[in-house]
């Protein structure tokens, strides 16, 4: 044994993936991959019997008694491209000549069998070629025949019932007869010299072909899969002399040497059942995927060079892997394109790994779970989602301080139009949504130091004793925009020491807000009471942070993503029809009425003025979608539906002819008597 | 728990602090979700009960008048009042990145309709039912006081320009064809005016999902349940998959006790654009699949690739996070109507664990990891082999065996360790039925999960004499 490398037929781990180091999965072992492997360590079963097989039909020259098994193992040992024996010299030449006999093998299936790189390349021609075949299926069940049918129908090819000259392929189960005269070994020429000259028998062949098949079930069992031709192949060997003996004796008379004869390809049934599997890779659903097609293939290339690659031989095989890694692999996928998990992931596949990963992300590793940016069970407060993070009560306040220091951070950092990050991811990731937006209430409404430390179920943003006379004194237009002026000055001022402004909001604009905001159903989120501008400034947080959900392995955890957005539209969107009520009643029970009737008179006016700012808003705010009667993106929906591609579709009565006569159907009917 | 807690202190609890609280909690999540790609939290129709046809913003007013001098005609069969909710989908941001996955969008308004009395109106079950006894007590006043005369409600949808024809259709065949189900919204008439179509369906008066959910009893959950089930039944039994069910649009009306399912703008017929799955084939089969796969002979991925030429697996994923069922999150490519089942399954886990929504989500991946988190993994594998694919997860918090519903539900509500020394105050027996049925309804394996059919055969949601009758009643006035 000089060869440096196993046998990749003896070596368990030679079944790796396309996808994985095969170096990994040695170290890495879970015990289910150990019990797995025992299961599936051992080289198929088919495998080995494609060692027989090829040997079997690539060699017909050779006399049976030599154990073709035990050849193979010869060969496959003897891999070493500098000790290449005699006998595998043999054996390559021996190929060589052989090849003109492989005519017989249609070019599509060459085609597959040379490499998986070409597999697409043979689809398509098949299905190319496959319109000007017409089949005919000499022998095999019927429900396997009208499997097929069905398939090669779909595929552009018709099925004769019965013999003729049409036919251009005939599909059987029982041994496939040699070319005529063109098998250049000796054996095979004598013994078809032999069978010329018993032609006139009376015995009917395929009767004695199909009884000692039936006896022998084994043969059209589902080993040997790998190869198309292989199983017919296999059939031969215990046939033996014997059985190519008596189908000699008969060719004539039989259908397959018609075929033969009138230059009709020959294929087993089997042959062209995985074909069909190749064709229509899912829907067949008998497993055998491109990678396993692929994979054997190649494995049968390293190992019975004569098969896989008739140009290259073993040394240059094995040398390409060296070069490129295991042949055994899809070539587009490298092992180094590979990107391993190395924090907590999940990785949805298909089993026959021939799709793109269903899903697959991969999260920063933690040291406590607890810390882990996946979905997990929190502990929150009743009636919140589970999955959710929140801080408990004693923490918020301290994360709420923060959180407004880093809004001002942020703010300010924005404002300068420097893309910093990675502060504003950490930030975003430091705190969870509910102290965000309540922080940023409080920030709004109420300048003073002490709100900082006032939890908002305490502190009352809308209670109106707390700067009802500066209110008073406010200009009523100031609502509009005070959200965004107010956090930018103190933003300003907070450096050092939060200065409560006298420039606030009032209270009673802000409950005002929440009332209009819930009366408006406004698209977007994006609602009354927010600036433009402060909008902006969140969205920019928002895209910064998101390294995109929805893609493979994104660090940024769109969780918490998502809860930074949700909590920013809260902010902008705060409070609910039943909240801005409350709000108000409170107002009203604790305002004397003249007070409350200047607001109340006040209110209108804002939300007037609110409504009128809005509706500019929502004009200069063009809304982009995609329309799918132009099959367009569009930036401006308003402007999309007026153009001319729109409108000419919209005019043509044709597109809508379907519709229409659902419509006549809907019309409402009418009462009689009125 | 419902009933416990709440026939002890009955009526301060939607007054309490923590009211206030828990309606900005829910506000959260109602913006978050519509953040969403292909979804909302705002359904159609989705306005409060509460009749607030005056306040209109003028923004909206402004739409309502444009819309109705575009839409020639229309002024004079209806009135619009005010608008009251979005189809699929508000922001256009998010659809130009994902339109496929994405349903007809629509506005949908509250109009009143004027020519009511020339029609047929079959699809008016309010008046059949009012002609056939009187009125509820609670609202008899009111309806004495309109008379004859009294304005009919319609809501009108009216479909984006940009939705094509063959959606449009897809959609109002649906409707035509479910006409007269049971708790299915009736299509009243639609029509076209060039590209825009417009849909006429009743209004339903009905209360915010977000108000009454937390306060449901038991046999309130068994009326909701009863009525959104046989919604479903019916709509399955056409071969019809809603595939958005979803608490916003199943429109309920507590102190009625019917709702009505609407927004068909992503239902699908069954087999519609399905390949087979592995899911429908049988056991056996599906194991040697499995077996001889690829992946089975590869072992445990290590990692994936990095330029993924594959092509990718299509599968219809419409729906609402947090409410997709495993199977759509599988990419199964044969849908049934089961994965409405599990959307509707998802909304009794919400009202049982009090808790809207039960799943965050954000996408599909993590809407993946909050199933595992709650079935665990072993499921979750087997599940996966189901639609022929690998689940693999090294996530600690995924547990092996994962968690039993009951517990969940426990956890959920605080009550694992709520009671005297920190005893877990156990489920009572209405709940445990409860639960029974919740677990019928999340079943991983659509094909052992229970259909609407058999679910109304369920002891949870079977008709039974009526014997807490009065109770039900205070539980709904109260709200």
């Amino acid at each position: 044994m000089s060869s440096r490398r196993v046998p990749l037929s003896s070596n368990p781990n030679a079944a790796n993936s396309p996808f994985r180091a095969a170096a990994a999965s040695k170290q890495k072992r879970s015990y289910a991959t150990i019990q797995r492997e025992e299961s599936y360590g051992q080289p198929p079963p088919a495998k080995k019997q494609m060692l027989d097989i090829n040997h079997t039909l690539r060699t017909p020259t050779h006399h049976q008694n030599i154990q073709s098994s035990a050849e193979g193992k010869v060969f496959t040992r003897k891999s070493n491209p500098s000790q290449q024996s005699a006998f595998e010299r043999k054996l390559v030449a021996a190929r060589e000549r052989e090849r003109p006999a492989q005519q017989t093998v249609t070019k599509a299936e060459k085609t597959s069998e040379e490499n998986l790189e070409s597999i697409r390349a043979w689809q398509k021609h098949t299905r190319r070629s496959f319109p000007k075949f017409v089949f005919y299926f000499e022998s095999g069940s019927e429900d396997a025949r009208h499997k097929c049918i069905k398939q090669i129908v779909a595929l552009g090819a018709r099925e004769e019932k019965f013999f003729s000259n049409a036919v251009t392929h005939v599909i059987t189960t029982r041994p496939i007869p040699p070319e005529l005269g063109s098998n250049p070994a000796e054996a095979v020429t004598s013994s078809t010299n032999d069978s010329q000259n018993r032609q006139p028998q009376t015995i009917n062949p395929s009767l004695l072909d199909r009884s000692s098949e039936s006896a022998n079930p084994d043969a059209c069992g589902t080993k040997g899969k790998f190869t198309f031709d292989a199983p017919m192949n296999r059939r031969l060997a215990p046939h033996g002399h014997d059985g190519e003996h008596k189908r000699h004796q008969v060719r004539n008379a039989d259908v397959l040497h018609r075929a033969r004869e009138l230059g009709m390809k020959l294929w087993a049934l089997e042959k062209l059942q995985r074909m069909m599997t190749t064709m229509f890779d899912t829907d067949t659903g008998s497993g055998i995927a491109h990678g396993h097609n692929t994979r054997s293939n190649t494995v049968q290339g390293t190992v019975v060079a004569p098969r896989a690659n008739r140009e290259a031989d073993l040394s240059q095989l094995l040398r390409n892997e060296r070069i490129n890694g295991p042949s055994d692999r899809d070539p587009m996928l490298a092992i180094k394109d590979l990107i391993r998990f190395k924090g907590p992931y999940i990785f949805i596949y298909d089993i026959d790994e021939k799709q793109k990963p269903i899903m697959v992300r991969e999260y920063p590793k933690v040291a406590h779970k607890e810390d882990g940016d996946w979905p997990q069970f929190r502990s929150v407060a009743k009636g919140k989602c589970p999955f959710v993070e929140e801080v408990d009560h004693s923490r918020r306040e301290l994360e709420k301080e923060r959180e407004v220091q880093r809004l001002q951070r942020q703010q300010e950092k924005e404002q300068m139009m420097i893309p910093r990050t990675r502060a504003a991811t950490e930030a975003s990731k430091m705190h969870p949504p509910r102290p965000v937006s309540n922080k940023r209430s409080l920030a709004e409404m109420d300048g003073s130091n002490r709100s900082l430390t006032v939890s908002t179920r305490q502190g009352n943003p809308f209670d109106p004793r707390e700067n009802s006379g500066r209110t008073a004194t406010e200009p009523s237009s100031r609502g509009t925009q005070n959200a965004f002026v107010s956090r930018a000055g103190q933003g300003r001022l907070f450096g050092g020491e939060p200065v409560a402004s006298g420039v606030q909001p009032s209270n009673i604009t802000s409950a005002i807000h929440s009332t209009i905001s819930s009366t408006v159903a406004q698209p977007g989120g994006n609602k009354v009471g927010t600036s433009k501008e402060v909008h902006g400034l969140q969205r920019k947080v928002l895209e910064k942070n998101s390294g995109g959900p929805g893609s493979y392995g994104g660090l940024a955890s769109s969780h918490r993503m998502t809860d930074i957005a949700a909590a920013s539209r809260e902010e902008s969107n705060k409070p609910t029809k039943r909240r801005g009520q409350d709000k108000l009643a409170l107002i009203d029970e604790d305002i004397d009425p003249s007070e409350a009737e200047q607001n109340a008179r006040r209110a209108e006016a804002t939300r007037q003025a609110e409504a009128v700012q809005q509706r500019k808003r929502e004009k200069r705010d063009p809304k982009p979608g995609y329309c799918e009667n132009c099959q367009d993106k569009f930036e401006d929906f308003e402007e999309h539906i007026l153009s001319r591609k729109h409108r000419k579709f919209a005019e043509k009565g044709d597109n809508w002819k379907d519709l229409d006569a659902l419509l006549n159907q809907l019309a409402r009917p009418r009462r009689e008597i009125y | 728990m419902a009933a416990t807690r709440y026939s002890r202190m009955p009526i301060q609890i939607h007054h309490d602090d923590d009211r206030d609280e828990l309606n900005e909690d829910l506000e959260t999540i109602g913006d978050s979700r519509a953040e969403g790609d292909e979804d909302d939290l705002e359904g159609e129709y989705s306005e409060g009960s509460d009749d607030t046809d005056d306040v209109v913003d003028a923004a909206v007013q402004e739409d309502m008048l444009r819309f109705q001098e575009t839409f020639k005609g229309i002024k004079d069969q209806f009135r619009l009042i005010n608008r009251i909710g979005e189809g699929k989908s508000i922001d256009f941001r998010k659809l130009a990145a994902n339109s496929r996955d994405t349903g007809t969008f629509s506005t949908v308004y509250k109009a009143e309709d004027l020519s009511y009395e020339k029609y047929h109106n079959d699809w008016d079950i309010e008046e059949k039912e009012n002609s056939k006894w009187a009125s509820p007590p609670v609202k008899k006043s009111r309806r004495d006081g309109y008379g004859i005369s009294r304005p009919k409600y319609v809501a009108i949808k009216k479909i984006y320009v940009t939705s094509s024809p063959s959606r449009i259709l897809n959609e109002l065949e649906l409707l035509n064809d479910l006409r007269g189900c049971d708790s299915v919204c009736p299509l009243i008439t639609a029509f076209r005016c060039t590209d825009q179509v417009v849909a006429v369906l009743p209004y339903f008066r009905h209360t915010d999902f977000r108000e009454y959910f937390r306060l449901m009893t038991v046999p309130d959950m068994q009326i909701y349940f009863r009525s959104l089930f046989s919604a479903l039944a019916s709509v399955h039994e056409k071969g019809i998959l809603h595939r958005d069910i979803k608490p916003t649009n199943f429109l309920y009306e507590p102190d009625k006790r019917r709702g009505v399912l609407v927004d068909f703008g992503l239902a699908e017929r069954e087999g519609t654009d399905s390949k087979n799955c592995l899911c429908h084939e049988t056991s056996q089969r599906r194991r040697e699949r499995v077996t001889s796969s690829v992946a089975a002979t590869n072992g445990p991925a290590v990692g994936y690739p990095k330029n993924d030429p594959r092509p990718s697996r299509r599968a219809n994923r419409a729906g609402t996070r947090g409410f997709r069922a495993p199977e759509v999150l599988f990419k199964c490519t044969e849908q049934t109507t089961k994965i409405d089942i599990w959307s509707a399954g998802v909304m009794l886990l919400t009202i049982l664990s009090k808790r809207f929504p039960f799943f965050n989500s954000a996408d599909d991946v993590e809407a993946m990891i909050e199933i595992a988190t709650i079935f665990g993994r072993a499921r979750m594998r087997q599940c996966a082999y189901l639609h022929g694919t690998v689940f693999a997860t090294d996530i600690p918090t995924i547990g092996q065996g994962g968690f039993a519903l009951e517990k969940i539900i426990l956890w959920s509500t605080c009550r694992n360790d709520a009671g005297a020394d920190g005893e877990e105050i156990p489920l009572t027996e209405e709940e445990k039925m409860a639960v029974r049925f919740l677990e019928c309804c999340l079943e991983l394996d659509p094909n052992k999960r229970i259909s609407a059919k058999q679910a109304l055969e369920h002891e949870f949601l079977r008709e039974m004499e009526i014997s807490d009758d009065d109770d039900d009643d205070d539980e709904m006035d109260m709200l």
